[in-house]
């Protein structure tokens, strides 16, 4: 299986003047995992494990949603500092 | 007659012997103790002034210095309310105890002689005047009274010395009695470590080097775990901000695809903002922080984009804010300043990119 977590990071460069797309129509592929980071700010009172329970149903609901791109995938969410 | 009775029986005996006759000093108090013994007590009549600050120590009496029958200098000896309510507790327990040694207790005081050594350890060195010129007192004393009888002056002065027993103990015991003893030792241990360190200066180097190091790589070690596991992101909150990764049917974590990350935004309420980025561009994210529409003003990093929305809790720690960003620019010069900012605001989204590592 082609890992596609390796692919070239520089597709997506935006120009630096202007109005930046963040996403082009082009990246907007389930296959292409190019993201690498993603972080949120927990709402004020929540448990990470309440996140948790709701990623998990939303990626339940991509994995049904999208099964030829991410039948069996989950998602995973961390502390960034323990 | 085992020391430690006789210490106990003298304190009693001094505390009733006081009781008794009222204040008094030291020479009247020896004389008295021995015409009530009869002889049966030898007391070295020196032991009697260590035993007299021990009982001040336990503040069981007080002195006063004042001045004797024959218009000397003396130091008078006087009981305490605390002394008294000693007696009373020393002659019910004998009378319980079915009359033991009659042994002043202990445990009664302890505390009071350790506050009492702490306090007597500001005047020692008086303390010590003190006791020279009271024993000097006893001495002429005696001597005289020795000479009254029809002793030579030298015999008088040796009989006087024999009363009083060795002088050097007495001064030693009293000494003895104004120690803290764990103070001392400690002292003592330091004062015996330097000299031990000054006479191998090799040794000496090697060791505090050994230490030094040791001191240093633990102190590194534990700054460097500290920043990096301990302490949460140094950002507002930074303890409610999480990682978000895909992850893949083997368990792994794994990076995403755009369409993944916009549906997490989407669907979920747990999260107050959401931000993703790919590594190595400044740009190619998003932030929940402007309803959605695409966000040019992070170069801090993503750190920033997560905290940048307008409101109240929008400090950055590094670099800019979105807020902020405009009014700067108009305000301030592109000079050095401004370069150094947007440095280190690259070098920080650099550092950050680092954490998130898409093998972890």
């Amino acid at each position: 299986m082609r890992s596609i977590v390796e692919a070239p990071r520089s597709i997506v460069e935006v120009p630096n003047s202007g109005s930046p797309l963040a996403f082009r129509p082009l990246n907007l592929n389930r296959d292409y995992r190019f993201v690498n980071a993603s972080f949120a700010l927990l709402k004020p009172g929540l448990s990470l494990d309440q996140a948790r329970a709701q990623m998990d149903s939303i990626g339940k609901q991509i994995a049904t949603d999208y099964p030829d791109s991410n039948r069996g995938w989950g998602i995973a969410v961390e502390r960034t500092r323990t | 007659m085992p020391r430690e009775v006789l210490q106990g029986t003298l304190d009693l005996m001094v505390l009733r012997t006081l009781a008794a006759m009222g204040p008094q000093h030291g020479l009247g108090l020896a004389k008295r103790i021995l015409q009530v013994s009869e002889g049966l007590l030898d007391l070295n009549q020196g032991t009697l002034y260590p035993a007299l600050l021990r009982l001040e120590q336990r503040r069981w009496i007080t002195s006063r210095w004042g001045v004797s029958d024959n218009n000397r200098k003396a130091k008078f000896y006087e009981l305490t309310a605390r002394g008294r309510r000693q007696i009373r507790e020393e002659t019910e327990e004998l009378g319980t105890d079915g009359g033991s040694n009659g042994q002043v207790s202990r445990q009664a005081g302890g505390r009071a002689v350790i506050w009492g050594r702490v306090i007597d350890v500001f005047r020692r060195r008086r303390l010590d005047t003190d006791l020279d010129s009271q024993l000097a007192y006893h001495l002429d004393a005696l001597e005289a009274e020795a000479r009254a009888q029809g002793l030579s002056p030298d015999d008088a002065r040796a009989a006087a010395r024999r009363a009083m027993g060795g002088l050097t103990q007495t001064q030693d015991a009293y000494r003895d009695q104004l120690r803290i003893p764990i103070v001392d030792a400690i002292r003592q241990d330091v004062r015996y470590g330097c000299r031990v360190l000054a006479r191998n200066p090799g040794f000496s180097v090697v060791a505090v080097a050994i230490l030094a190091i040791g001191i240093t790589s633990a102190t590194t070690i534990f700054s460097f775990v500290d920043a990096v596991l301990l302490k949460p992101l140094p950002y507002e909150n930074g303890d409610r901000i999480v990682r978000i990764l895909e992850r893949r049917p083997d368990g792994a974590t794994s990076w995403f695809s755009a369409p993944a990350f916009l549906d997490w935004r989407a669907n979920n309420t747990v999260f107050e903002k959401m931000a993703a980025q790919q590594q190595g561009t400044r740009h190619a994210h998003q932030c929940s922080g402007h309803g959605g529409a695409p966000c040019r003003a992070c170069h801090g990093g993503l750190l920033q984009s997560v905290r940048h929305q307008s409101g109240p809790r929008t400090n950055v720690c590094r670099g800019r804010g979105y807020a902020g960003q405009g009014a700067r620019r108009r305000t301030e010069p592109r000079g050095l300043a401004h370069a150094v900012r947007r440095r280190r605001a690259a070098s920080w989204a650099r550092r950050f990119s680092s954490i998130t590592s898409p093998t972890r």
